[in-house]
């Protein structure tokens, strides 16, 4: 076929074929992006999973794992190491009991919110620290409210929880005196290096180190108090 | 008003040595942070950095690595990952059961060492005033039976 043939070629002469098929799959993707269609989705995947589809429940774990750890467990644990293995706990729980789980609209993850929160509490009471930090823990088991609707992306269910956990930080934050309050914010918050924050509080470095230890228990404390 | 260690008695007591060294484990372990050497505050730093910084690569690696691990899980092997060959299994046993009775019962049958028709003994009406016929004839019956099986037939 000559270069020529290939200019007269007929699919490039007619007008239509980039506009409908541009308009053809924005159709499709908002389609396939609609709440309803990402729900009925969510729900198929959790039946088949449920069903013993193991392809299916990997893609259950796969959903709900990264949320899991960065928005609900490592900010309640802060130690990634205990983080991880109660990410672990977690799914694994929930894999061997999710044939109980019956499908609600807001979906599976905050199902697999409320093990983690549980296991959560678990480690809490076998490290034997029970504090009012407990308490705190439990009053999220209780008061766990689905945000988003089922097949809620990964992003908008992270953003949601960030949300909920910095509103409640900020809160405990809140009841620290202004000097504890501008030692932990420049230092974890800005990130900050010792020395700089030391220089802004007109301390020394060691004095800040105090500083910061003393403004970390007082929030500690704060952060339990409902 | 500040003390010789350029401490600020607005920032509250003068800290303990005891107090000092906690403070400087935390320095230390908010930059290189270990398990067995993290404290109450330790942590409380570490949620407020997972809060605020949440690292989004490396959650997704643990999350990953965490699906992987429980995939391989012995749990994750549910009962009906094996219902197939316990079907297969429990199938192979009816059939098994029905074949053993059929043969069974051909064997026994085959084996049988008793005579399992009744004696027209059993079934004749009683005739009036023959009250010992029957089992006269009972009698008979039996002996022609021995004689059929020791001499052979010669009655």
């Amino acid at each position: 076929m000559t270069a020529q043939a290939l200019d007269t070629w007929p699919v490039f002469e007619l007008p239509l074929p980039t506009g409908v098929l541009t308009g053809l799959w924005s159709a499709l993707r908002a389609e396939m992006d609609s709440p309803e269609t990402a729900m009925t989705e969510e729900r198929e995947l959790v039946e088949a999973a449920q069903r013993g589809d193991r392809r299916a429940l990997e893609r259950v774990l796969e959903r709900v794992s990264k949320p899991l750890y960065s928005s609900v467990i490592l900010p309640r644990i802060g130690n990634a190491v205990d983080a991880e293995d109660i990410l672990r706990d977690t799914l694994v729980r929930g894999m061997e009991r999710l044939d109980t789980y019956r499908w609600t609209g807001s979906g599976v993850f905050p199902w697999f919110r409320q093990i983690a929160v549980n296991l959560v509490i678990d480690h809490v009471r076998r490290k034997q620290r029970r504090t009012r930090l407990e308490d705190r823990y439990e009053e999220h088991l209780s008061s766990v409210a689905p945000l988003h609707h089922a097949g809620a992306d990964e992003n908008v269910i992270e953003a949601q929880e960030s949300q909920g956990n910095r509103q409640e930080l900020d809160a405990a934050m809140g009841t620290l005196n202004e000097r504890y309050r501008r030692a932990i914010t420049m230092r974890l918050v800005e990130e900050l290096s010792r020395e700089e924050c030391a220089a802004a509080l007109g301390v020394t470095t060691g004095n800040f180190d105090v500083i910061l230890h003393r403004a970390l228990a007082a929030l500690r404390k704060a952060y339990g108090t409902p | 008003m500040t003390t010789s260690n350029g401490w600020n008695h607005e920032d509250g007591p003068e800290p303990t040595e005891e107090e000092i060294l906690a403070a400087q484990t935390l320095a230390s372990s908010l930059d290189h942070p270990q398990k067995n050497t993290l404290t109450d505050t330790t942590e409380m730093a570490l949620r407020v950095r997972a809060i605020h910084h949440p690292s989004s690569e490396q959650d997704r690696e643990i999350a990953r690595r965490a699906v992987a691990i429980v995939m391989a899980h012995p749990s994750n092997k549910r009962w009906w990952h094996n219902a197939p060959y316990l079907r297969i299994t429990a199938a192979a046993a009816v059939v098994a059961m029905i074949a053993g009775a059929l043969a069974g019962s051909r064997i026994l049958r085959d084996n049988k060492s008793h005579i399992t028709t009744s004696p027209l003994i059993w079934n004749a009406a009683v005739e009036p005033g023959a009250a010992s016929a029957p089992a006269t004839r009972m009698y008979d019956h039996g002996l022609r039976d021995y004689r059929a099986t020791l001499l052979g037939d010669a009655r």
